[in-house]
């Protein structure tokens, strides 16, 4: 189910508090399901054992 | 657009050779920052790289660089050498306003490493140079600063956005410059004004003391313009740092001692899919051309596949720099709104409303992409060559902050061949290789294993050695 404008501003009334011009809200719907479907194509391969905070020592790992 | 006599003898000069002659006693460094001064008068009313210039302080350095020479020393590699950083590099007591309103009276109160390293090279900081607001946005456009100007069309963007990094470096106003890279801001810059940029390792450089905008994708790293350069440039502030723990803890080697070695033996990948995907057809025939140049120098060239899971690094790259970003921002989002321009104000808004799970899962998808990538890239060849930006150098018309769906469309594709780059945490080289139909300098990068800057530079150094390209000028220099 795609992520609604009407979600997005009750979020930040509740939390972010960022102020938001009122027109932005169904762009920025927009902008977020295309993140989330980015997201969702990740989890595929997700690993939960991963920690993503070893990316230096990976990247070590990799070297020539 | 193009000619090949330099405006000025000394501020044409690459920065190694310029470098090489105060150290041999040749040229004063007094003269070498004179003749900066002189292209930034000449240029800067219309080209307007700088933010602030701090001359008395540049000419007093000078003056006692000068002094320690004639005792036959010399400081360091870069003794003498005038540089103008992107305006995001503290130096305690000094401001540095991020190109932003919000920074544009608060003096740091740290100095960031790389300056620390630069100094102690014994290079001259000459000032701040442009940037997009905060670091966030590849056209190079503020709208609290004049546009900078791209020296070879002034219809042209100079890209960022580090772009006034690129348009002082590429208008032979200093010899090099710090940027910093989150999705191709120091490669497209690189690429629009004709010059060599250099995205190191993610960790090979300390970033204490520059302004984040993405703390998993940001690097720093030198624009110049020859790639001999950048190696020079890179030696200098790559490294461990007590200050920071973020730089791997390996040894940095002698880039430049490799330069000459023959590339025989190398290979070099020409990717198939995704870099190859909207590519313009001048562009196309700019890398085929480079292909070949490396093909006669020595190295055998590879078709590589590209791994599907790339595409869906550049898709994540955003999910990651945006929620990043929201989280640097949002007290001041909250108090300060205002003053933020309406382009970089929005530019931040969906990092708010990114949940904390994908925001980790891309993380975590980030060591498995890192692993098939250099799988299935670099078990097949030594270096990949593919283009910086896959268009002709955008016009300011084309970029122009709108609503439309065209605009949008070229924010997304000019850093569409760069981002992924970042979300692997790989070094690339950005070097220009030719001219679009228009007279626009394009580029290729080269990608490499992490820690390969050596083997990056002696091939981006073979072809320079080879074309020549890089001695062309922009018209807009008076050739």
């Amino acid at each position: 189910m795609p992520i609604k404008a009407e979600l997005l501003k009750e979020l930040n009334e509740q939390a972010q508090k960022v102020p938001i011009a009122p027109g932005r809200w169904p762009e920025l719907a927009v902008e977020l399901n295309q993140l989330r479907t980015a997201a969702e194509a990740a989890l595929a391969v997700h690993d939960f054992d991963r920690d993503p905070g070893d990316f230096p020592s990976a990247l070590r790992s990799r070297r020539a | 657009m193009t000619g090949q006599t330099p405006t000025d003898g000394l501020a044409s000069l690459s920065l190694s050779d310029a470098a090489d002659l105060i150290k041999a006693g040749k040229v004063s460094t007094v003269e070498v920052l004179e003749a900066c001064f002189k292209q930034i008068d000449k240029l800067e009313p219309v080209h307007h790289a700088f933010v602030w210039q701090d001359r008395d302080s540049a000419l007093a350095r000078a003056r006692w660089l000068d002094a320690v020479r004639v005792k036959g020393e010399t400081v360091g590699p870069l003794h003498g050498v005038p540089m103008a950083h992107k305006d995001m590099y503290y130096r305690a007591g000094r401001v540095s306003g991020c190109g932003s309103r919000i920074r544009s009276n608060e003096p740091a109160k740290i100095t960031a490493t790389a300056l620390r390293r630069l100094d102690g090279a014994g290079a001259i900081d000459l000032g701040g140079v442009a940037m997009v607001e905060f670091a966030m946005g590849p056209h190079g456009f503020n709208a609290h600063l004049p546009r900078s100007r791209n020296p070879w069309g002034h219809d042209r963007v100079p890209c960022g956005s580090s772009s006034g990094s690129g348009v002082a470096v590429g208008s032979r106003m200093v010899y090099a410059s710090l940027g910093s890279d989150t999705g191709g801001s120091i490669r497209c810059p690189a690429a629009a004004n004709g010059i060599v940029g250099c995205l190191p390792t993610n960790g090979l450089v300390s970033r204490r003391g520059a302004m984040p905008m993405s703390w998993s994708f940001d690097c720093v790293g030198p624009l110049t313009r020859t790639v001999k350069d950048a190696a020079r440039v890179l030696k200098a502030i790559a490294g461990q740092d007590e200050l920071d723990d973020t730089p791997a803890a390996m040894p940095v080697p002698d880039y430049e001692t490799g330069l000459e070695q023959p590339l025989s033996g190398l290979r070099v990948g020409i990717p198939r899919g995704y870099f190859d995907q909207d590519l313009h057809a001048d562009v196309q025939k700019a890398i085929a051309a480079s292909l070949e140049v490396f093909r006669q120098a020595g190295a055998t060239l590879i078709h590589v596949d590209i791994p599907e899971s790339f595409a869906l690094c550049s898709d994540l790259h955003p999910l990651v720099m945006k929620a990043e970003g929201a989280a640097n921002h949002r007290q001041w989002k909250r108090t300060r709104n205002a003053e933020y321009s309406e382009e970089v104000g929005k530019r931040l808004e969906a990092g708010y409303f990114i949940s904390a799970v994908d925001y980790i899962n891309a993380l975590q998808y980030r060591v498995f992409a890192l692993e098939e990538f250099t799988g299935a890239v670099f078990s097949h060849v030594d270096a990949l060559l593919a283009p910086v930006l896959p268009m002709p150098t955008p016009t300011i018309e084309q970029t122009t902050y709108s609503n439309g769906p065209a605009y949008l469309k070229m924010v997304v594709a000019m850093t569409r061949n760069t981002r992924p780059i970042n979300f692997l945490g790989l070094p690339a080289l950005s070097v220009t290789c030719g001219f679009t139909s228009d007279g626009m300098p394009t580029s290729f990068q080269l990608i490499g294993r992490p820690f390969s800057e050596a083997l990056l530079f002696r091939l981006g150094h073979r072809f320079q050695m080879e074309t020549k390209i890089h001695l062309e000028m922009p018209k807009a220099l008076g050739a």
